[in-house]
């Protein structure tokens, strides 16, 4: 039953909502609640555009509206299993902010985001930004901020990041797989330092769960609660989809360096030292507090089943 | 002539004025000022113990008069081109508050450090270490805590010295070799959030100054008002010493891949980008500024 099994919520999915070319979308709905169906938890994903929306938005910011609703119009009938994130664009302000009263205000997304600066847009702590997430704030929605992985050489988007958290300190932050790779250790220390300050609206997402080196570091360092799932699943090529728990990058389940389960990365929580209701904060508890999932009625069991 | 040279102060030099085995000390200021007068600069050293110092109080903590006044007796000659830095330890934190008053009140020392806490076997932001760092406060004096500038990956000395930043908020602290080594962004970023929430006390020290890319980052995004020269020169090998601008760790100038001038180290910072004005600062101009030299009347030429 499902019910039975472990409730895990990944915040960081992305979902394409229209076909590698822009035209209308290739995939059914099934084919990624196969993906949720097959796990060994009760998974949920909070679910943004894909490449192919990210793309078009790259040119032509002011197509928000068309990159989210492909998305809604995908995802909307497994509402309770896949949650919307909306994407923005702070090069269209006027209609970032029509997307976010339409798709967050009225079609139940529940989320803003993956919000990318360079190249993809503006610094991230722009004025036009603070604006859209001073928006998002007041509709209750998180706001999830793209942040480099890869190389401190581009850490000047940390301190936007923080810039813009602490420009709108009404508004959830929630840092992109931010626990996972050569930069954690830089987050966790802006974080600690951002915290000791008084900031108290940033959270992170756990991307790589098997650096168990680098989970134990943030789970001591910025607490359980202040923790996510993010695993930036994407839609990358034809159906079937790769099995959800799979490493950002790994192309198969073969390359994968571990079983692509909840359980796997669960256990990787157990090695690191997380206790269980720890676990059970940074599986689900967290984003049911911060996204309200339980006040808006969002934690009934799946209403959508594949085939 | 000296007063056309570019005056150039380094914040983080290591002087030892004891022998290696703790015995009295095997040279004389003559063999430093030696080092400062073939330089191409004005050069000026804020001084702080050496290896032999180190090796003592790892273990006696209260020697910290013992180490201090062997530096000032060997310096204080060469004032003002050699200026003292007090070294303290929060396990003596009654001898340290003397050796404050005694070397910073009345012996002209103008800083304190390099404090270091890993290497013995301290944490940087103590209770102990908090106090010690009001008392030099109080004396004006800035505060050189030890970053590692590459075999701390998890951050944990800046959050320490954020931490006793953000606790006195009053002192003057200085990032000890923050620029120049694989740990530059990482406490670059710390610094950015530190300054983006009001902290103003933060100063960042560059070892290495052939490092542009870091120079460039540094100087773009703290600001040229936050850096200062640091670059942690020793007496380990000699006399006769080393040149200085010679990178840290090398054994020989046939190793340093660029001429271990003053001039060399500027050249670095055009390169980066920085501007002669800004140059002036780095050199010495924040130095000045932060340990009040010049209200000090310690920056007659000599």
């Amino acid at each position: 039953m499902r019910t039975e099994k472990l409730l895990w919520i990944d915040a960081h999915m992305h979902v394409r909502g229209h076909a590698p070319d822009g035209g209308p979308g290739d995939i059914r709905l099934d084919d990624v609640v196969d993906v949720v169906d097959s796990s060994d938890a009760d998974v949920r994903w909070i679910c943004a555009v894909d490449f192919p929306e990210m793309s078009r938005l790259r040119e032509e910011p002011e197509a928000v509206h068309w990159a989210n609703a492909g998305l809604a119009e995908l995802i909307s009938p497994a509402r309770g299993r896949l949650f919307g994130s909306c994407i923005v664009h702070a090069g269209a302000v006027k209609q970032s902010r029509e997307a976010l009263d339409h798709f967050i205000g009225e079609r139940g997304f529940i989320q803003v985001g993956e919000v990318h600066g360079p190249p993809w847009g503006p610094e991230l702590d722009c004025p036009e930004m603070i604006e859209i997430v001073r928006h998002a704030a007041r509709l209750g929605a998180p706001v999830q901020l793209d942040c480099p992985i890869r190389s401190l050489r581009a850490s000047q988007r940390i301190g936007q990041m923080f810039n813009l958290a602490r420009a709108v300190p009404e508004a959830t932050i929630i840092a992109a797989h931010t626990i996972c790779g050569p930069t954690t250790h830089a987050y966790i220390l802006c974080g600690e330092v951002y915290f000791g300050n008084g900031g108290d609206n940033v959270y992170f997402e756990i991307s790589d769960f098997s650096k168990r080196e680098h989970v134990r570091a943030a789970y001591e360092r910025l607490g359980p609660h202040r923790l996510i799932v993010g695993t930036d699943w994407h839609t990358y090529g034809d159906p079937p989809f790769l099995p959800y728990g799979i490493l950002l990058g790994v192309k198969s389940v073969e390359e994968n360096a571990y079983p692509c389960t909840a359980s796997s990365l669960v256990g990787f929580l157990r090695e690191a030292g997380v206790i269980e209701e720890d676990i059970e904060k940074i599986g689900a508890g967290n984003v049911i507090r911060l996204h309200r999932l339980e006040a808006r009625g969002l934690l009934s069991v799946a209403g959508h089943s594949a085939g | 002539m000296a007063t056309q040279r570019r005056l150039w102060i380094d914040s983080h030099i290591h002087i030892r004025a004891h022998a290696p085995d703790g015995g009295p000390c095997d040279f004389t200021a003559d063999d430093i000022l030696r080092v400062l007068d073939s330089s191409d600069a004005d050069l000026r050293w804020i001084s702080g113990m050496g290896s032999s110092e180190m090796s003592r109080l790892k273990q006696e903590p209260d020697a910290v008069h013992w180490a201090n006044a062997a530096l000032d007796e060997l310096i204080a000659p060469a004032r003002p081109r050699l200026l003292g830095s007090c070294m303290v330890h929060p396990r003596a934190v009654k001898e340290s508050h003397e050796v404050l008053d005694r070397f910073i009140g009345e012996r002209g020392f103008v800083q304190v450090g390099e404090v270091h806490g890993v290497q013995f076997n301290y944490e940087m932001d103590c209770p102990g270490m908090i106090e010690l760092v009001r008392h030099a406060a109080e004396l004006g004096a800035p505060v050189q805590m030890h970053c590692s500038t590459n075999n701390v990956v998890t951050g944990e000395h800046i959050r320490q010295i954020i931490n006793v930043a953000r606790a006195v908020p009053e002192a003057n602290i200085i990032v000890a070799h923050a620029i120049g080594g694989v740990n530059s962004y990482q406490y670059m970023v710390a610094g950015e959030v530190y300054f983006g929430d009001g902290g103003d006390n933060l100063y960042f020290e560059i070892r290495d100054f052939n490092s542009r890319e870091y120079l460039r980052a540094a100087c773009e995004r703290l600001g040229p008002d936050r850096l200062i020269a640091g670059t942690d020169w020793s007496t380990h090998i000699g006399p006769p010493f080393l040149p200085y601008g010679i990178i840290f760790g090398l054994g020989s100038v046939d190793e340093n891949p660029y001429p271990c001038t003053v001039g060399s180290l500027v050249g670095f910072l055009r390169e980066s980008g920085v501007a002669e004005e800004d140059i002036e600062k780095i050199a010495s101009g924040n130095i000045i500024r932060i340990h009040r030299l010049a209200e000090r009347g310690l920056l007659e030429p000599r």
